[in-house]
């Protein structure tokens, strides 16, 4: 017993060391230093920090202008998992209910475009829209979410029980009154991480704003760069790191709320299942 | 005559595999009917195809006399009770129930509730109603969606192995109580299984399927002691094949030689239309064999080595090798046991009035 123990935590503090020395050189100690960064003075790329300030963190807050550029972010992103919601949705359903040979193929199909380098794509996609707008922002944001989108929706999706939908019908109801009712609502936690994902990843999309923004739509990624090597005011680029990752984070895990209630109502009914199946013992 | 139901040549081919081949049925209403068969012999096909959830090949499914082709299953008026029950699994026990009233355009809340309650009652659910069906046990999952198909009160109501996935004793009572309810409502039914058990105790009619094709309709009693095929008296408990040629024929009764050399005398009905040399395939029961009287002068009198011997209770088997190929079954009283082990030479009789002609 103690053996086996022993055995398995020793072999576990090896294969952790590699990725914990990653996560805190390459990840950690940059974004702390980032971190540190936004709060003072900054003189120049290599001379020293200056005094103690708020003023990187009130020189964004108090800016209309950088509330917009934030709202723009988080806005044309949310439009974008929106949109790769609704265009994905049909498309993940009809994946699921081909044949596994027709499966495959329309699968690799759909993920096709993540073969393709996204700066490649993207100037396929230059030929086509005008480059500075909006539309073409939106359209780039929902092009490189929709694969994902798809990818996510066919697992739960798939999930659903044939013959449940079956009963439906026999249940006396059509098509789409049995996938109101039944198909669609259980996939709703599905479509929720589907969504996340896609949101998240575009409110960190930089290769879209820069190429199809063109200079002219400005996102939270593309404004830390212009402060960062343009300016060279790396507080300033720093403050708004700090506070496009908290806005990130607060998106990203709004997410987990819906998991951590659906758990609960998972935790109630394993309760109740365990009275019924004894109540169940009693009758017999 | 009006059949509630009535299938007509139907068939289902899935490219060269024939999956069912020209099914004929008439089940008459309030009938209970049991299609019968191992995994693979179109069953379930049958049963799916006249739910409208797949299309035949060929043939005609009529329920009340309507031609059902074409028909997609919610505008067929039946309903289903699944092998997983497939209940819909975020709506509450009670949704669940009234789901398919609420399909046939009833809005009233006070009906719903009403019959919601009454089917309840009925089949013992009082009081789960807000409940999750992940929130029941199985055999509370089963009778939910038993209280989902009936409470339509539908034309045909089907069953696919509603009982497969409960454990022994709870499905030996829930098949009585499926009976009983269905007797009660005057519901006509189709009752899909591989349990022999579970289709002689439910059904009125019982139709064997091998390949594709039904081998026999009959009634409980019948397909015991007078099973048609060599397949079914196989599948539908145990029994011995004698397969020999006629020697002769005298009104009922005829002789026939066995492959092993035995010379067999059997009483059965039409024997008549057969003639000399006919090749022929007789079944008995192993409870019909009597064991002893080496040395009278009794008919049918066979002996054999035993191969192996197994207790099972009440009874005992005996597995004897005669010279007919396969090993002859001989089930024996536990308390009128003879003395004879494994190797030792055994003497039994055959019942003349206990063979079955079985078609092969």
């Amino acid at each position: 017993m103690r053996r086996e123990k022993d055995t398995w935590s020793y072999v576990n503090i090896w294969y952790l060391i590699i990725p914990l020395a990653y996560v805190t050189f390459l990840f950690l100690i940059p974004i702390f230093k980032m971190i540190y960064m936004s709060f003072f003075e900054f003189q120049g790329v290599g001379k020293a920090l200056g005094v103690f300030t708020w003023h990187n963190y009130a020189r964004f807050l108090m800016d209309p202008y950088y509330w917009k550029v934030l709202g723009l972010t988080v806005g044309l992103s949310f439009l974008s998992a929106v949109i790769c919601a609704v265009m994905g949705y049909p498309v993940a359903y009809h994946l699921c209910r081909v044949n596994a040979k027709a499966k495959h193929i329309l699968t690799a199909l759909s993920i096709l475009p993540l073969w393709v380098p996204i700066t490649v794509r993207l100037f396929g996609l230059m030929s086509l829209v005008e480059t500075g707008t909006l539309l073409a922002v939106e359209l780039g944001l929902v092009y490189c979410g929709l694969p994902y989108m798809i990818m996510i929706l066919t697992g739960p999706i798939g999930n659903v029980n044939r013959s449940v939908e079956e009963a439906s019908y026999v249940c006396g109801a059509g098509f789409w009154t049995t996938f109101f009712r039944i198909t669609f609502p259980l996939t709703i936690p599905g479509l929720v991480s589907g969504f996340m994902l896609v949101f998240a990843l575009n409110t960190a999309a930089f290769v879209v704003p820069v190429i199809l923004g063109n200079g002219k739509i400005i996102t939270m990624t593309t404004l830390i760069q212009q402060q960062a090597t343009y300016i060279y005011d790396w507080g300033f680029a720093a403050s708004i790191s700090v506070i496009f990752l908290i806005v990130s984070m607060i998106i990203s895990n709004s997410g987990k709320l819906y998991d951590l209630w659906q758990a609960r109502k998972a935790a109630r009914s394993e309760k109740l299942l365990r009275t019924a199946v004894r109540g169940e013992g009693e009758n017999l | 005559m009006d059949y509630q139901l009535e299938l007509t040549n139907v068939a289902k081919h899935y490219r060269d595999f024939i999956a069912v081949d020209n099914v004929d049925l008439q089940i008459k209403k309030g009938e209970i009917i049991s299609l019968l068969g191992s995994s693979g012999c179109g069953k379930t096909t049958t049963l799916r195809m006249i739910a409208g959830l797949i299309d035949p090949t060929r043939g005609t499914i009529r329920i009340q006399g309507q031609n059902m082709n074409g028909v997609p299953p919610h505008k067929r008026d039946i309903s289903m009770v699944f092998q997983n029950y497939a209940l819909f699994p975020h709506l509450s026990v009670y949704e669940n129930i009234v789901y398919g009233l609420k399909m046939r355009k009833i809005r009233d809340k006070k009906v719903l509730m009403e019959r919601a309650r009454e089917m309840m009652d009925i089949v013992q659910l009082s009081g789960v109603e807000n409940r999750l069906p992940r929130e029941l046990s199985g055999g509370q999952q089963q009778r939910v969606s038993l209280a989902r198909a009936m409470i339509v009160e539908p034309k045909v109501m089907l069953f696919d192995e509603p009982l497969s996935n409960l454990d022994a004793k709870l499905r030996e009572r829930t098949r009585v109580e499926i009976r009983n309810l269905l007797k009660r409502m005057n519901v006509t039914a189709i009752y899909v299984t591989h349990d022999q058990e579970e289709a002689l105790t439910i059904s009125d009619r019982i139709a064997v399927m091998n390949k594709g094709k039904i081998e026999q309709i009959t009634v409980p009693t019948e397909l015991y002691t007078k099973p048609a095929t060599k397949f079914i008296a196989g599948f539908v408990g145990h029994a011995n094949f004698f397969e020999g040629t006629v020697q002769h024929v005298d009104g009922d009764r005829i002789l026939v030689k066995s492959k092993g050399g035995h010379l067999i005398q059997a009483v059965v009905p039409g024997a008549s239309q057969l003639s000399f040399g006919k090749e022929v395939t007789l079944a008995i029961r192993p409870e019909n064999i009597l064991a002893g009287g080496a040395g009278e002068n009794r008919p049918n009198l066979v002996s054999g080595t035993v191969t192996a011997r197994i207790y099972l209770g009440s009874t005992v088997r005996y597995l004897v090798d005669a010279g007919e190929g396969k090993e002859i079954e001989i089930d024996l009283q536990t308390k009128h046991l003879v003395d004879c082990g494994e190797g030792d030479t055994i003497h039994f009789s055959l019942d003349e009035n206990n063979l079955i002609l079985v078609d092969r």
